[in-house]
């Protein structure tokens, strides 16, 4: 999907891959990346709906209300938001981790666990596009690919 | 096999044909989840995804989810 995206420069809905990776963590007792995993499933099903986001159609809504206990406003709030931030970059906001990046943290309501506190999980599709964008926005992209690095670390909040 | 795994693996074999319907072989050996992780990506081409008649994202999909509903989800997570 994201050889696609490359190749055609146009956003491929990657909600269903993201969605069932979360649910992978969440089996192997990873609770923090499953619910980073869902948040990205959430961005995918927001931009898919085109700021009409349709909850009962989310699996990232609804594992994030039922499972991760994310209110539903909240939700709603970050999905209009996640669809504001997309149609401002649309290039950029192909990497559903560049928009993730730029809503607040008061979805991570799970603390890491030992199995995952030492997995370092990094999209290096999106570190790349980052680091070309290096020369043309150094000080932004430098500032984007740092956050990239230190959410990586267990108990890291970069902003 | 576990009733969701059959479900699945049922859909797999109605869905799947030509290269891919080569590939559910690989389901069961112990390598199957690495070598479908290379194998996909090859026969079904990244453009070949947005196909919806085909359903190709459907059936890569399904491949996945026989591995996470037999419990392999470290095996699962690259194929998703």
């Amino acid at each position: 999907m994201l050889d696609c995206q490359e190749q055609t420069h146009r956003h491929v809905p990657k909600g269903m891959s993201l969605f069932w990776i979360s649910r992978c963590h969440a089996i192997a007792q990873r609770p923090a990346l499953a619910t980073r995993y869902m948040m990205l499933a959430l961005c995918e099903d927001a931009i898919r709906d085109n700021g009409q986001f349709r909850a009962p159609m989310s699996g990232g809504y609804q594992q994030l209300l039922w499972s991760f206990g994310v209110s539903h406003k909240e939700l709603i709030k970050y999905a209009d938001h996640i669809w504001k931030i997309y149609k401002k970059n649309r290039g950029m906001g192909l990497f559903p981790e560049w928009i993730l990046q730029q809503l607040d943290d008061a979805w991570m309501l799970e603390p890491r666990s030992p199995a995952e506190s030492s997995l370092y999980i990094v999209n290096i599709r999106y570190v790349r596009v980052l680091k070309t964008a290096l020369k043309s926005q150094p000080g932004r992209s430098m500032e984007w690919l740092a956050i990239t690095y230190l959410l990586l670390f267990p108990a890291a909040e970069p902003r | 096999m576990t009733p969701e795994q059959n479900i699945i693996f049922d859909e797999l074999e109605q869905k799947a044909q030509g290269k891919v319907a080569a590939l559910l072989g690989h389901l069961t050996r112990m390598e199957g989840a690495a070598e479908l992780a290379t194998a996909l990506p090859k026969i079904i081409g990244p453009t070949a995804l947005l196909d919806t008649k085909k359903n190709l994202q459907r059936i890569w999909e399904l491949f996945g989810l026989y591995l996470l509903n037999q419990g392999r989800v470290h095996e699962a997570i690259p194929l998703f």
